[in-house]
């Protein structure tokens, strides 16, 4: 069994070093280049900075024999280095190399973009915010492009430092197309989430304090903005009743938003769609009790949950499929009639409702017109299940 | 760095070609020694044997179609079997043949000669006009090449400069360069489209351009659709109004068919500016059974054109719209459109382009020199360090590799920035296979064959193992000159295989480098001042006249009072003639050629008496 080397309170862990021996990242190349496992990479990427070899390890974030062997991993691969031995330069580019065209103000430019590139973020090599809008991204890309692409260096000896700029300028087009993606964004923020000390922690805190307080205090003295709290408020609790499924009272809430913050369209929409889950919800509850009723014998008080069921829903489909049990179950065609013109008129791509028309007009005595509305339904689904099965009856016309 | 060493550019045209530098700071077209600023893509061998590049070559293509070689950019890094080539192949006046490659010869004074020759020719015209005009040697160039060129198309142009005795520092695209001359002067920001439709080619490129960058976000285009499309319907036109009249082919009838093409070309340009115009072509033809020459008459109206063209106009609006669709643009996002190439001058070419962008077409640049200064300036911009202007180009193809199936896999998709490195993996198809071979491939078909092959190379010694075990990671790097490097590994043994992607475009590279050796003599030989060449020869067939003349007095002269002093001051003046006609020096050569000149009209005159006493 593998000791676990931070646990046991051993002074020495196994193939690796002493606990308080200093860890070095000695990245040469560009990451990309080492091919690491995914867990490698991802424990490389917290332990940087790391002082010993005792943090690093719990700062990997695996348990401890996982962290030993990946550990070993990277320094096999040349990445890390255990011991006292001073680290050679993050970027692995020498000063003094013979023959490089390369100005000392332009060595360390291009050492200092060189160091970002193994765990630096992309909004660091870009030199932005992390909320930078794209336009910000664009002009950063262009601005260290002027600077970094190889074109720039054309024609010169540049020796360990021609790898080093391509790679620059790559990641640098790599950065900018995922900060200007939106959906690449979001993805490599949320897989990056911002690492804050204690200290920013700390003030952050205090500015959230502050401008609670700030606007607390505006709303006191400004009733244009005390409405707009108001209605900030509501519309908040309507999106938590929204998220527990409340439908009804989302709705109506979103709509007392609305009226207070004086015609917001979102919100309005917001209500509207609220409404159209409360009645779809409705709908399908009012279904499932029909369903339940029928099971249990009580007919009468079936047919009426599937009226309810039909009325309510918003979509076709819950309506048709009311109907259907409905008139199956015996109801009465003559109380659906209107319903399903109605349908026919505001659902008239739905294969279904044709079905039902033509079956209400069958059961009425109308051959003809019954016929064309199966049909109908047959050309919009050759599948309808109630028209096909009237339909398939092969009537020979001698 | 030698910031005083100059740079040139080159727009190297399927029609014309231009050549210009930068002058302190400035985008300056080079005109030829003649004086004017485009020159003709046209090589002849004329019919005293002496080879002709430029206006003078297409001025006499008339009289000796033959040997007369236009539009060789359509053939350039392409293969003889494609069909782009046999299909073109029909309306050459001058024979083509196929090359121990597959690749296009041209048979020119009886010499079958590779395409980037032909080019060569061209450049080296070019060349030498730069070389006058700035006054010192020339080397370093960019040159321009349609968007859409393949990694074959661009090497063979490479190859052509280096026949030439370039060194081609850059091979750019020529609506990039386009767009960097463009922007030259004007604070533009945002998207650009370039609309370049050239003799030969069609390009569509979107930029987008903030202080000084100038970044390719996609680009397409069409090698096979150009202004000589738009001629060879009009050309077609013509021979079937004609054959419906006389029954008779014109196409078959080289001369009659050379005549055609200048005629239609003429029309056509007029045609720009005016409503109608008139296409004469008297004594055009004569019937095989005899009679009188028939002439072409006929009226061409614009309408007739546009009617003529309109699907080639529509062709260039669909790739258009392919192009922004890659790009996720819409029209109305693109801030300004730039025209480039002659034949965007054409009315409808205008009219399509306006109602596609929904905007008026930029008209401040000049649709021929553009592309040329763009590429001084991209030369410029290189060899400076300093300059404000940075190119960040793209891969105009997809470059991938073959896999199980005939399947082409992309590594790197188009409309990538370079440089750009990229890595997939892929596992073995059989059990045990010990080695697997790496065809490199340029293009957008998911269908191996249709695409450009590059190259290939073999990974072998891979471990023994069940198929889909053993893992080979192939990457593909790009440097920013746009040279590819491909390299596979196994992933378990770290085996590995690499391979720089030369497709020599039809030429390999022992060939190229006798080719370049042959023509280094021609360099050397090819005095930049015409007029000087002209002058040696004129001495030099004095000379040969004189040799001639010589023998057939000596003795007479010999004979005659103070012969022996005579003989001795014209042989004198016939050594310094012969000196001066191999050196260069202008004003010995004119001086001793006026002497040769007296002394042999001295020599004929004795002869004359002697053959012809009866004078007496």
């Amino acid at each position: 069994m593998k000791t676990e080397p931070h646990l046991t309170g051993a002074e020495e862990i196994e193939g690796l070093g002493r606990r308080g021996d200093r860890v070095h990242v000695t990245l040469e190349r560009p990451i990309g280049t080492y091919s690491l496992l995914p867990e490698e990479t991802l424990a490389l990427s917290r332990i940087v900075g790391e002082p010993t070899l005792d943090v690093a390890l719990r700062a990997t974030g695996f348990p401890a024999p996982k962290a030993a062997d990946l550990l070993r991993g990277l320094r096999s691969k040349g990445i890390l280095r255990i011991g006292d031995a001073p680290a050679p330069r993050p970027d692995g580019l020498p000063d003094d190399e013979p023959g490089v065209q390369l100005s000392p103000e332009e060595r360390a430019e291009i050492r200092r973009m060189a160091a970002l590139l193994p765990t630096g973020k992309h909004w660091e090599l870009l030199g932005v915010r992390r909320m930078a809008t794209t336009a910000e991204v664009k002009e950063a890309y262009f601005e260290l492009s002027r600077r970094f692409h190889p074109d720039r260096f054309w024609g010169r000896e540049l020796g360990s430092y021609r790898r080093a700029i391509e790679a620059i300028f790559m990641q640098l087009k790599e950065a900018e197309a995922t900060l200007s993606d939106p959906e690449r964004r979001a993805a490599y923020l949320a897989a990056n989430p911002e690492k804050r000390t204690a200290a920013q922690r700390e003030q952050d805190e205090v500015t959230a304090r502050r401008r609670a307080e700030r606007s607390a205090r505006l709303r006191r003295t400004n009733p244009l903005l005390q409405r707009a709290h108001v209605a900030a408020e509501l519309a908040s609790q309507a999106r938590r009743l929204a998220s527990d499924g409340k439908y009804a009272e989302a709705s109506a809430t979103f709509a007392a938003a609305a009226a207070k913050h004086g015609r917001s369209d979102e919100l309005l929409k917001a209500a509207e769609d609220a409404a159209a889950r409360a009645r779809r919800d409705r709908a399908q509850k009012a279904l499932r009790a029909a369903k339940a009723a029928q099971a249990a014998g009580d007919v009468a008080a079936a047919h009426e949950r599937y009226l309810e069921a039909a009325e309510t829903a918003d979509d076709p489909a819950i309506s048709v499929e009311a109907i259907g049990a409905f008139l199956d179950s015996g109801g009465d065609p003559a109380r659906v009639r209107s319903l399903v013109s109605g349908l026919v008129v505001s659902a008239s791509s739905n294969a279904g409702v044709h079905a039902l028309h033509g079956r209400l007009l069958l059961a009425a005595g109308l051959e003809k017109a019954g016929q064309a509305a199966l049909e109908r339904a047959l050309r919009l689904d050759p599948n309808e299940p109630f028209a096909t099965s009237l339909k398939r009856k092969p009537r020979w016309p001698f | 760095m030698s910031a005083n060493e100059p740079t040139i550019g080159i727009d190297l045209g399927t029609t014309n070609s231009v050549v210009a530098t930068v002058v302190d700071g400035v985008p300056t077209v080079i005109p030829s020694r003649t004086g004017a600023r485009l020159t003709p893509s046209v090589v002849a061998i004329a019919n005293n044997g002496k080879r002709l590049v430029g206006a003078i070559a297409k001025r006499q293509g008339i009289i000796n179609p033959e040997q007369t070689v236009f539009a060789v950019k359509r053939f350039i890094g392409r293969r003889f079997s494609s069909a782009e080539v046999q299909a073109a192949k029909e309306h050459l006046p001058y024979p083509i043949l196929c090359g121990a490659h597959d690749d296009v010869r041209v048979e020119l004074g009886g010499v079958p000669l590779s395409v980037p020759e032909i080019s060569a020719m061209v450049l080296k015209e070019l060349k030498a006009d730069a070389e006058e005009f700035l006054g010192k040697p020339v080397k370093k160039a960019v040159i321009t090449v349609p968007a859409y060129f393949n990694d074959g198309q661009r090497q063979a142009t490479k190859d052509a400069g280096e026949i030439a005795g370039l060194d081609v520092i850059r091979i750019i695209n020529e609506p990039t360069a386009a767009a960097l001359a463009y922007g030259q002067g004007r604070t533009i920001s945002g998207k650009l489209a370039v609309f370049d439709l050239g003799g030969g080619t069609f390009d569509i490129s979107i930029l987008q351009l903030k202080k000084g960058v100038y970044e390719v976000i996609a680009t397409s285009g069409d090698t096979f659709l150009g202004g000589e499309d738009f001629d060879n319907r009009v050309i077609e036109w013509l021979v079937f109004g004609f054959a419906r009249e006389h029954s008779a082919d014109l196409r078959k009838e080289k001369m009659a068919l050379q005549r055609l093409r200048d005629a239609a070309e003429k029309a056509k340009c007029e045609l720009s500016t005016v409503k109608e115009t008139r296409i004469d072509l008297p004594f055009l033809y004569t019937l095989p059974t005899g009679g009188a020459a028939l002439h072409l008459q006929r009226d061409l109206p614009r309408d007739t054109i546009q009617e003529l063209t309109a699907d080639l106009v529509e062709r260039t609006i669909r790739t258009t719209a392919k192009v922004l669709a890659d790009a996720n643009l819409s029209p109305r996002e693109i801030s300004e459109v730039v025209l480039v190439g002659g034949q965007t001058r054409m009315p409808a070419v205008q009219e399509a382009v306006r109602r596609f962008f929904g905007k008026e077409p930029s008209k401040g640049v000049h649709v021929d020199e553009v592309v040329a200064l763009g590429a001084a300036i991209q030369a410029n911009a290189l060899t400076s360090g300093t300059a404000e202007v940075l190119l960040l180009d793209v891969t105009p193809q997809s470059l991938g590799i073959m896999v199980a199936g005939g399947y082409a896999n992309v590594i790197i998709p188009k409309n990538t920035t370079i440089p750009t490195a990229a890595a997939h993996r892929f596992t073995t198809v059989r059990d045990n296979q010990e080695s697997a071979r790496i065809f490199v491939l340029q293009g957008d078909e998911d269908e191996a064959s249709k695409n450009e092959l590059l190259g290939e190379f073999v990974l072998t010694g891979l471990r023994k193992a069940p198929r889909g075990e053993v893992e080979i990671e192939v990457r593909f790097d790009i440097s920013a000159d746009g040279i590819v490097w491909v390299s596979a590994e196994d992933k378990e043994t770290g085996l590995q295989q690499s391979l720089q992607v030369e497709p020599s475009g039809g030429l390999t590279r022992e060939e190229l480098q006798e080719i370049a050796a042959r023509h280094q003599e021609d360099l050397v030989e090819a005095r930049p001042d015409a007029d000087l060449v002209a002058k040696v020869e004129a001495l030099r067939a004095l000379l040969a006249e004189t040799d001639e003349v010589l023998p057939q007095v000596r003795g007479i002269i010999l004979d005659s009072t103070f012969g022996q002093d005579a003989l001795a001051k014209a042989e004198r003046t016939i050594q310094r003639a012969r000196d001066a006609a191999s050196g260069t020096d202008a004003q010995a050569i004119e001086a001793s050629g006026a002497d040769l000149e007296r002394t042999l009209a001295l020599f004929k005159g004795i002869r004359q008496r002697v053959l012809d006493p009866s004078g007496h």
